[in-house]
């Protein structure tokens, strides 16, 4: 069972830097071929920006570790995001995840996960909400 | 070709995508790309200890695909929020259909936006997703 306790907790903020080739990498991964992602200034694909937790090393994975949970014992259940302003190339974003919500339902672990994004001006430009189950030890 | 708030109307359904059959060096790639490396999506014998029958795609790989559902109907860039609820597990071979359809305009102090659900499911129809989202649509005028 999780420590209820480890509701509040907050994480050291984490950055990352937008690259074209990490965004073409992405596109070709998920089969994407809208050439507006070929402008120069492209918009970036709605879920792009699970990447910048997982690049950092700060993201999920580094919020797990924190609270004793192996990655392939979780099981994502919701995913939100909400795009509060453009991020472009070249961009250094600064993530802070905190865990804003510990529960039990149906005999399954919940732990909600908010992370906010601001850009190098300090601009909010991302609100990413995860909500992950937690499977029992030795299942 | 933009797509303008005034053309669209409650009720309206998105066109569907069909999407290729997701493949094992699309879990590989997509792994690279996100940088989520969970082995349950691209090493069989580790999905098999956690007790799944092989692996599997990675939740945000299907949700990407209902991220370009919705660019390719409202514009890329034009999204404002998107939520999913992940429902069921999708292995490499299984093609997916997205569809989705306007349930709300908002016109009102200078905002244009347009929300709608969408689903993701599988070939046989089981449900991999659902979810909810809000784009932004310009004006013909103003």
């Amino acid at each position: 069972m999780l420590e209820p306790s480890h509701k509040g907790k907050t994480f050291p903020p984490f950055t990352y830097t937008i690259e074209r080739s990490k965004l073409r990498e992405f596109l070709l991964a998920v089969g994407e071929d809208d050439p507006a992602y070929d402008a120069g200034d492209p918009p970036l694909p709605p879920t792009f920006p699970t990447l910048f937790a997982f690049w950092s090393g700060s993201g999920l994975e580094g919020v797990l570790a924190q609270v004793g949970v192996e990655i392939y014992n979780v099981l994502h259940s919701e995913q939100e995001y909400e795009y509060l302003a453009p991020i472009h190339i070249g961009d250094t974003v600064e993530g802070q995840a905190a865990i804003t919500n510990i529960y039990q339902k149906a005999g399954m672990d919940f732990m909600e996960i908010v992370t906010d994004y601001k850009n190098q001006a300090g601009v909010p430009v991302l609100k990413d909400r995860a909500l992950i189950i937690v499977r029992g030890e030795g299942g | 070709m933009a797509r303008y708030f005034e053309d669209v109307n409650v009720g309206d359904e998105l066109p569907e995508l069909v999407k290729d059959p997701v493949s094992e060096t699309q879990l590989v790639r997509y792994s690279g790309a996100s940088g989520d490396f969970n082995p349950i999506h691209t090493v069989p014998r580790v999905a098999q200890e956690v007790g799944l029958d092989g692996i599997i795609a990675h939740g945000m790989l299907i949700m990407a695909f209902g991220g370009q559902f919705l660019t390719a109907w409202a514009g890329a860039g034009a999204v404002r929020r998107y939520k999913v609820r992940f429902s069921g597990m999708t292995k490499p071979s299984e093609t997916v259909v997205c569809r989705g359809q306007i349930t709300e305009k908002i016109d009102e102090g200078g905002q244009s936006l347009v929300r709608g659900r969408l689903t993701i499911k599988g070939a046989d129809e089981s449900l991999k997703l659902k979810g909810d989202f809000t784009v932004e649509l310009p004006r013909k005028s103003g």
